[in-house]
């Protein structure tokens, strides 16, 4: 690690890697650390992604892609379940991905281009300026060095601290952050080629249950409930024990991880002079679906776009960098989070009840196009009184 | 008793033998510390972590709103700027925060 970079990027997840690689391509010269000692573990995610969403940044290679997914499943409170799938039928919708792998190799493809890479090592502190971002101070086995860069990309994450070091408010309010625990399972009877969600007050309150096949016989279980209906007796971990004893009471736990999920609403900004935020730590997930593996990669490559043309320019402002903020809120990516996050807001005040009414009136979607969006126009489409409910909002979808 | 973790201190009173009582926190339930023989309570809180429990998710650190929590790898550390109020002990998805209660 040299002691001055154009760019530093803060993590060593898909948002981090992919911002590094697409950095180096610019011609500038990068350095991503990591604190912790190796890239990609523990994986805190239930690893879906859709098949659009990846080919984007990436071609699917074997080595990464634990299974495919031709279709999924919602289950109602009740235990009614909705099957959705692809209007051609057999056709991938999505992946499950290994994410041990998965972020290796985006950390492999960033190092092969050109990018430094530290593990184990911490930025402790960011250097400040006239209160302007110009790099960081790193701590790796107790020996702190200081290492300037032009920009600083801030891609720490959901327990992201660095833009909070430089004066942003990064929390998450008590009730948008997803309580979560999931375990990989092993000799198990699921369908290996669909995801499947459990819904309701019982199961996972204004959160839901995961089943996400990893292999044959061998899944990703997990759980997001509300942070606000966390507490003793009742936390993630009590109602994802319930669930596995009940549904899965022969299968074996060979892995267990517990993790946070923000759904809240991206930052208000996410820039800084000399410091552009990404992935979870702009807290860009999809508040509806609780995904941030594409929203991360996403963000990281328009930040490295964007850091490249104003250090191109001699100009790392707050207002120069605002492009990055305009242009991902203007972007689909921007628009679905800000649409889903009202989706949101209306699903988790259902009670149960209405959540079965929903769920009973489509038995069986064939969705044209394998979509949170598409599926929530087909659900509108059968079900006219809820337009009237969602009021500004149905427009918006329609 | 264990060190306090807070560090500010809200209110101070007299008690009935003239000693300094230091009313700390911000949010309720406060808590009174350094009061002896007034037949008030000696609470002091501070926030426990089970580190046999702890799944060192980072689940905490995203809502602490003092951001007195980091997680440095396998570690989680709790800053003096922590003032007890409890929501990361809420949100832990596997119980391992608490806010304790000295007496």
């Amino acid at each position: 690690m040299k002691n001055k970079y154009d760019v530093l990027v803060i993590g060593g997840g898909p948002a981090g890697a992919i911002a590094a690689k697409n950095a180096v391509e610019k011609g500038l010269s990068v350095c991503i650390v990591e604190k912790r000692p190796a890239i990609g573990a523990p994986v805190r995610c239930a690893e879906g992604i859709g098949k659009e969403a990846l080919h984007e940044f990436i071609d699917p290679d074997p080595r990464w892609i634990s299974a495919e997914m031709t279709g999924a499943s919602i289950v109602a409170p009740d235990g009614f379940l909705m099957k959705l799938e692809s209007e051609l039928a057999g056709n991938k919708v999505g992946y499950i991905l290994d994410r041990k792998i998965f972020d290796r190799e985006l950390v492999w493809k960033a190092a092969e281009a050109g990018a430094d890479v530290a593990v184990k090592t911490r930025a402790s502190a960011p250097i400040l300026e006239k209160g302007c971002v110009k790099g960081a101070k790193v701590e790796c086995c107790g020996q702190v060095t200081s290492v300037t860069a032009d920009i600083v990309i801030a891609a720490d994450g959901v327990e992201s601290k660095f833009s909070r070091w430089c004066g942003i408010d990064t929390t998450v309010p008590l009730r948008e952050i997803m309580s979560s625990v999931q375990y990989v399972m092993a000799d198990i009877d699921i369908d290996a080629h669909s995801t499947v969600f459990y819904l309701g007050n019982e199961v996972a309150p204004e959160g839901y249950l995961w089943v996400f096949p990893k292999g044959r016989r061998s899944a990703n279980v997990g759980i997001g409930i509300s942070g606000k209906k966390s507490g003793e007796g009742h936390r993630a971990k009590d109602y994802l024990d319930r669930f596995v004893k009940k549904t899965f009471p022969q299968g074996k736990q060979i892995e267990y991880i517990a993790g946070g999920v923000s759904v809240c609403r991206p930052l208000d900004c996410t820039v800084a002079d000399g410091l552009i935020i990404t992935g979870d730590a702009a807290r860009v997930v999809d508040p509806l679906t609780g995904g941030g593996i594409y929203n991360s990669m996403y963000t990281g490559k328009l930040a490295a776009d964007v850091a490249a043309e104003c250090i191109g320019k001699g100009n790392v402002t707050k207002t120069a960098l605002m492009v990055y903020d305009k242009t991902w809120r203007a972007s689909k990516m921007g628009k679905a989070i800000e649409r889903n996050y009202h989706i949101k807001e209306y699903l988790i005040k259902q009670p149960d009840a209405k959540l079965n009414e929903i769920i009973h009136s489509v038995s069986k979607l064939n969705l044209k196009e394998f979509t949170t969006l598409s599926l929530i126009k087909e659900i509108m489409m059968v079900n006219p009184k809820l337009m009237l409910e969602l009021g500004a909002l149905a427009a918006s979808i329609r | 008793m264990l060190p306090c973790t807070r560090v500010a201190v809200e209110s101070t009173v007299h008690s009935r033998s003239g000693e300094i009582l230091h009313i700390i926190g911000s949010r309720p339930p406060q808590f009174i510390v350094n009061i002896n023989e007034t037949g008030h309570q000696h609470y002091h809180s501070m926030l426990k972590v089970h580190r046999d429990i702890c799944g060192y998710c980072g689940c905490c650190v995203s809502v602490c709103p003092e951001g007195a929590l980091e997680l440095i790898d396998a570690y989680l550390c709790v800053e003096k700027s922590c003032t007890s109020c409890g929501i990361c002990a809420k949100v832990c998805p596997l119980g391992a925060l608490e806010v304790v209660h000295e007496k």
